[in-house]
């Protein structure tokens, strides 16, 4: 924990001291891993307090090869996400998403992604991804790097058919595709 | 100019439209500050709702810590234009993200972790914290330019003051219209009261329009016009009658002969009336400098002392009390000044100065004191006594011969009734009555009275004061003592020249019969007592002898008979003799002698006389020598001197002898006393022999002097010696010879001898 | 007997000249009388007299004149003056003849002694 600790704090300090670039170089996935739990900050699961007893943890699932290596679990392993326990799950099959709040969809879904997406686009599981054309397939969210900054766009259609609440917030700062209209 | 002195219309106006000016201001003053707060408010409601939202699209900036995020945001603020900058602030205070309007940053402003929306000159500050489910990220601050609220509210306003300056014009003119509502009755009414108080014309009515105050009023003003009407008539009546009374009380101020000054409190001048112009020489133009002092300067120049008059100024003012004085001027002129305070309402109001001019009475005083000085020194230069009484016999008028006479000065014996101040009038009072009632002179000659023993006589003459109504008389009294003693001498010469001149010729004729009786009977005698060749012879031849003869001579007494016949022609011849001296004049015998060494020896004579002693014992008789020292020695015959003064001894030790009655008198115990002297009377040796024997009566006195005059018994007198005395000193020495002698009072004999021998004749 | 001597007695009152002469006559002496000056001087112009015994109060002429005129016819002659008048006065003119007081006598004389006396002084009897 001192350890993650410490490197927060490296990490902060190097945001703030080293150019956007070295260190959106250096921690492109640092970074996309802390935004993961930002992202769950402006969105709001249904049924999660339903779900309390069945998930106890947030779940956080990865499909596909993990980018992240160890990040996450490092920088999760004390953070709380919505006052739950994270939990760090690598899946291997699609339907395992039901028991997760947030699922890292990898690039090497690129292929299957449709399949993936069919069975998750009207659940509530907020579906992230860091490859580009993702988005407009049907990914919520999905990182992309603008000018060494991490920027994402984000499906709003795709969000509404997930029935997850995602705060205007996060959808003003985000590129945002597929956008609602006529509401 | 004031308010007060404005007319009713401009009063109205302006106060209708200050309230609705002050109304307009207060309103708009509300609803202008109320406005105001709103558009501030508002901008400050809006520039929340500004930094709530762009506050909003803030928080993923922040969440993500994306900076490019947060200014990109933030530059969103520029489609707000009223935004100039704003600063973004994470939670550690630092500036995250800003954003400049023109460009340039504003330094940072210090973050607060509250909303704050404060107006800070032409800016309104705001901080707002960005919050997202209840977490705070950080804290926007937002400048917001205020020039565009300045712009409206400016806009805002002058609106509003031409709102208001249109307000007050239409107020202005809508009072100007209303104002004559009220204005114009009281204008009318005032129009009105000019219109009476000009031409004083109370009989004007004023028609009264309505039944509100102002009618009420022009009631009032009617029934005042008709009150002031019927007091006007009074006040006329009353104001002619005290124009009247003033006039008359000026006349009477001007007319008076004083000289009337009053002065107020300071001492400068308030009334004067033209008498004291004139008195005091005023200058017509009055005083140019300060009045107090220039008056005071103007009166001191004309006083003889005016540092006294200052002085006495100096304290009056400072009392109430009256004064009175008499000043004089340098001029001569002399001014007796009268003051008393003017009390105007119990206080001291001023001074009111009489001045009267007495120069001409205090010159008239003088000259009337000099004339009385002038009749008064006439009066007691008199030798008369004068007396003034009035009508009830009061003395008025005293010279100073009635006070030497009386021995009561001048002051006692005024105001008294004449007879208890002069007993010697007593018995005239009837006379003076007279004199008063009649109106006529009153006269009573030689009125006689003993004054020390001697006798006086007086001449009384009353005139009766008819002149100026005053009922009064002036009594004269002269002392006619000498006079009448002159009188007396002179007829008593005139006798006495014509009787001796008379007994002188007679005397001559006398002589030569006396010749022929004594010296035929000195013949007969010798023939025929003594015996001689011739006798003898003649004897023998008629047959006897002269013895025989002798015897029968003897024996028949005839010798004897021829010796008193010789005796008788020698006392006629004595007689004869003495007559004779009555005409004698000789200055033979006038040596220079001292009368008291003559007086010495007449006594030393008269008591060794021999007949003298053979009827009285002169040494029974105290003799009195009463002589004034250092007398001057005379010329005069010295035995004849001594004949005159013998013989008054003579006579009054007679007299003093002789007189039972005086011998009884005093039970006999009376000492004779004859009392001799001599002193020194002007220009005459008076000499006196008095006794203190019977006295004679008044008969007897005046006929003393005259030749073969006796009271003598027959052989005592011839009758011849006061005669002889008198003679002796009127005719051959000059003098004068008088008596003063009162039955009981003993007698005087008084001899005046000249002292200057050139004063013989 | 020396010669006798010769008194004129001069008077108007006969018994003045009676008496005088009877005493006169009776001390010796030889008397002539008048009773005026014109007389006196006829008697005078007559006879010789050493004594004129005059009164003064005399008809016409005085006494005065008379001695005046008497002195003129003789010189030497002595004057007894015996008046009745006591205011009588010497006249100087008779005082030039030798008249003096001593010789003039008052009427009436006590004593007709103070004659005798005069006489004797004149003429020495």
């Amino acid at each position: 924990m001192l350890n993650s600790l410490k490197k927060n704090t490296i990490i902060l300090l190097i945001m703030i001291c080293v150019p956007n670039s070295a260190y959106a170089d250096l921690l492109e996935y640092e970074i996309k891993a802390v935004f993961l739990e930002r992202f769950t900050r402006f969105v709001e699961w249904p049924h999660m307090n339903q779900a309390e007893n069945s998930l106890k943890n947030f779940v956080i699932g990865v499909i596909g090869e993990n980018p992240y290596g160890g990040l996450l679990e490092e920088i999760y392993s004390e953070k709380k996400i919505k006052d739950r326990k994270v939990e760090i799950r690598y899946l291997e099959d699609v339907k395992e998403s039901l028991s997760c709040h947030l699922v890292f969809i990898s690039a090497s879904k690129k292929h299957g992604l449709a399949q993936l997406l069919s069975f998750t686009e009207d659940k509530p599981i907020l579906t992230v991804s860091d490859t580009k054309g993702f988005a407009e397939r049907g990914v919520l969210i999905n990182f992309f790097m603008d000018k060494r900054r991490v920027r994402f766009t984000i499906n709003e259609s795709a969000v509404r058919k997930s029935g997850l609440i995602m705060n205007y917030r996060l959808l003003e700062f985000a590129k945002i595709v597929k956008p609602v209209h006529g509401e | 100019m004031k308010f007060r002195n404005l007319s009713i219309r401009k009063k109205i106006i302006g106060i209708i439209i200050s309230s609705s000016l002050l109304a307009i201001f207060f309103g708009f003053g509300v609803v202008i500050t109320n406005d105001i707060r709103i558009f501030k408010e508002d901008m400050h409601d809006n520039a929340l709702i500004n930094a709530q939202l762009i506050g909003d699209y803030l928080v993923s900036p922040l969440v993500f810590e994306d900076k490019d995020g947060a200014e990109e945001m933030l530059a969103r603020l520029k489609g707000m234009h009223t935004v100039d900058n704003g600063v973004l602030y994470d939670n550690k205070g630092l500036p995250f993200a800003s954003f400049a309007r023109n460009g340039k940053a504003i330094e940072a402003p210090l973050a607060t972790n509250e909303i704050i929306g404060e107006f800070e000159g032409k800016f309104l500050n705001l901080y707002h914290p960005i919050t997202f489910q209840n977490k705070r990220y950080g804290i926007l601050y937002l400048r917001f330019s205020t020039a565009l609220l300045h712009e409206k509210i400016q806009a805002y306003l002058v609106t509003m003051i031409c709102l208001m300056v249109f307000l007050v014009i239409m107020s202005y003119f809508l009072a100007s219209r209303f104002q004559r509502v009220i204005s114009k009755p009281i204008l009318e009414l005032a129009q009105v009261t000019g219109r009476v108080s000009k031409g004083a014309d109370y009989s004007i009515q004023v028609q009264k329009i309505g039944d509100d105050e102002i009618g009420d009023l022009y009631d009032g003003f009617n029934n005042m016009l008709k009150q002031i009407r019927l007091r006007e008539a009074e006040r006329d009546k009353a104001e002619s009658e005290l124009r009247e009374r003033e006039e008359v009380l000026r006349g009477i101020l001007e007319s008076t002969a004083e000289g009337i000054l009053v002065v107020d409190v300071k001492g400068a001048v308030s009334h004067n009336n033209a008498r004291f112009t004139e008195m005091w020489q005023m200058p017509q133009e009055g005083f140019k400098t300060d009045e107090n002092t220039a008056l005071i300067d103007h009166f001191m120049e004309k006083l003889i002392d005016p540092q006294e008059f200052l002085k006495k100024i100096k304290q009056l003012y400072d009392t109430t009390d009256e004064s009175f004085d008499m000043i004089r001027l340098r001029d001569g002129s002399a001014f007796e000044t009268f003051s008393c305070p003017l009390i105007k309402g119990g206080k001291a109001a001023g001074r009111v100065w009489n001045f009267r001019d007495m120069t001409a009475h205090i010159k008239s005083a003088e000259e009337m004191n000099r004339l009385r000085n002038v009749l008064k020194n006439m009066i007691d230069s008199m030798p008369s006594v004068l007396v003034g009484i009035d009508s009830e016999g009061r003395v008025t008028h005293w010279n100073r011969e009635a006070s030497r006479v009386t021995g009561l000065a001048q002051e006692k014996a005024q105001g008294n009734i004449l007879s208890e101040v002069f007993p010697l009038l007593a018995v005239d009072m009837q006379r003076v009555r007279q004199a008063i009632l009649s109106r006529e002179v009153q006269r009573d000659a030689k009125v006689g009275s003993q004054v020390d023993g001697e006798r006086r006589f007086s001449d009384i003459t009353v005139y009766p004061l008819i002149s100026d109504g005053v009922d009064g008389a002036v009594i004269r009294i002269d002392d006619v003592t000498e006079r009448v003693r002159i009188e007396e001498i002179m007829v008593q010469s005139e006798k006495m020249f014509s009787v001796g001149g008379l007994a002188a010729g007679m005397a001559h004729e006398i002589n030569n019969p006396l010749a022929g009786v004594l010296q035929n009977t000195q013949n007969a005698l010798r023939r025929l007592s003594e015996s001689s060749p011739v006798n003898d012879r003649v004897a023998e031849e008629s047959g006897t002898t002269m013895e025989c003869i002798k015897v029968f001579m003897d024996k028949r007494g005839i010798l004897r008979m021829l010796d008193a016949v010789r005796d008788s022609g020698k006392r006629a011849a004595v007689i004869v003799d003495n007559m004779l001296s009555f005409s004698r004049k000789s200055e033979s015998h006038f040596l220079l002698q001292s009368i008291p060494d003559l007086l010495d020896k007449t006594l030393d004579l008269a008591s060794s006389d021999y007949n003298l002693k053979k009827n009285y014992d002169f040494r029974k008789i105290e003799i009195l020598r009463e002589y004034q020292p250092g007398l001057p020695m005379i010329y005069c015959e010295g035995s004849k001197i001594q004949q005159v003064i013998l013989n008054l001894l003579k006579n009054a030790a007679q007299a003093m002898s002789e007189s039972t009655e005086y011998s009884m008198k005093d039970g006999g115990a009376a000492r004779p006393l004859i009392i001799l002297r001599a002193k020194q009377e002007g220009e005459m040796l008076r000499v006196e022999v008095e006794d203190n024997g019977p006295g004679m009566p008044e008969a007897v006195r005046k006929r003393v002097f005259e030749p073969f005059f006796t009271t003598k018994g027959v052989g005592f007198g011839t009758g011849l010696g006061l005669s002889v005395s008198y003679f002796i000193i009127t005719e051959n020495h000059n003098g004068t010879m008088t008596l003063e002698s009162m039955p009981g009072s003993g007698t005087k004999f008084v001899i005046r001898l000249p002292l200057e021998r050139s004063t013989l004749a | 007997m020396t010669q006798q001597i010769r008194i004129l007695v001069v008077d108007d009152d006969p018994s003045v000249l009676l008496g005088l002469c009877d005493y006169l006559e009776d001390e010796g002496l030889h008397t002539v009388s008048v009773s005026s000056g014109e007389e006196a001087l006829e008697k005078l112009e007559k006879e010789r007299f050493h004594v004129v015994i005059v009164d003064i109060r005399l008809p016409r002429m005085d006494g005065n004149d008379f001695v005046m005129n008497a002195s003129r016819i003789y010189t030497g002659m002595a004057f007894i003056i015996h008046t009745g008048s006591t205011e009588y006065i010497l006249p100087e003119q008779l005082k030039k003849l030798g008249i003096c007081k001593e010789d003039v006598f008052n009427k009436p004389l006590d004593d007709l002694d103070v004659i005798r006396e005069a006489i004797r002084r004149k003429t020495g009897v």
